[in-house]
């Protein structure tokens, strides 16, 4: 069992991906700190019960994500499911990827970097429904595998796969609709529409 | 499995390459599976910028996702912490 005392060198450095994960789910800087506070503090009291040498990063984004699904999710209105099914696999790519290739065999990455305001992309994430939006942060920014997903957010790996398949082909169809409107509208409006992390 | 995959165009192999992208993608698949569609890639331009694009994507994603931790914030914590250390 670890010990209490090493508690703050164990875990501190997992908190810019903590803090990270917590603003995409709250979508608010100050319920993201006080998310962030509560998980640590959860944890450090129960750390003499954490088996050391086992996975520390996922054992702390369990207490986050279960922290935030028991005190903030409850405020939040779900979207149904269903407005899901229509999205096709691959979304963007088909539209933006393979009509652009030449540019994007370049340097896809700036290129995707461009396309998108410095917000849009947790915006699209952020307006995910939860059960999608937890796998996908989970994989696609803290870079979790399946099965540690899994035992974060306690639902089998089957239900984790189709999640974040599903949460995957919205998050592309949101942002196809950002680099539309960035298009049509070189200078959008809405820009800053973003959470304000706080870090100036 | 034929020698050439280009031969499977649009088919059989692409099929099976796109269904398991993000498998391949999120490291889920077995090393023996993992060969066949590496060596998919290798030689279908097709499924091979598909992938790419989608490798690209995730990695903006996770870079455009990292935010600082306010350091008001990284000092709150380290307080509460060596408060609750104290009642211990």
């Amino acid at each position: 069992m670890a010990e209490k005392a090493m508690f703050a060198d164990d875990a501190m450095p997992l908190m810019s991906g903590l803090y990270s994960a917590a603003l995409r789910m709250t979508r608010n800087a100050a319920d993201a700190e006080d998310l962030v506070q509560e998980t640590y503090l959860k944890a450090y009291r129960a750390y003499d019960r954490f088996e050391e040498g086992t996975n520390l990063k996922a054992w702390m984004y369990r207490i986050l994500t279960n922290t935030y699904i028991n005190a903030y999710r409850k405020k939040q209105r779900r979207p149904d499911e269903s407005d899901i099914d229509d999205v096709e696999d691959l979304y963007l790519y088909r539209r933006i990827g393979s009509a652009e290739s030449a540019v994007l065999g370049r340097s896809a990455e700036d290129e995707l970097m461009e396309l998108f305001g410095e917000d849009e992309i947790k915006v699209a994430l952020e307006d995910l429904p939860d059960h999608y939006r937890m796998p996908v942060i989970l994989a696609d920014v803290e870079g979790f595998a399946y099965r540690e997903i899994a035992e974060i957010l306690e639902v089998p790996i089957g239900t984790v796969m189709s999640r974040l398949h599903r949460g995957r082909k919205q998050l592309q169809k949101r942002l196809h609709g950002f680099a539309e409107e960035n298009r049509l509208l070189p200078e959008p409006e809405s820009a800053g529409v973003g959470v304000d992390a706080g870090a100036s | 499995m034929t020698d050439d995959p280009c031969a499977e165009l649009g088919s059989g192999e692409c099929q099976e390459a796109l269904q398991e992208l993000y498998h391949y993608l999120d490291g889920h698949l077995t090393v023996e599976r993992r060969t066949v569609i590496k060596s998919h890639l290798d030689f279908c331009g097709h499924c091979g910028s598909t992938y790419a694009f989608e490798f690209e994507l995730r990695q903006v994603v996770s870079r455009r996702c990292n935010d600082q931790v306010p350091e008001r914030l990284r000092a709150r914590i380290f307080q509460a912490i060596v408060d609750a250390q104290h009642e211990d």
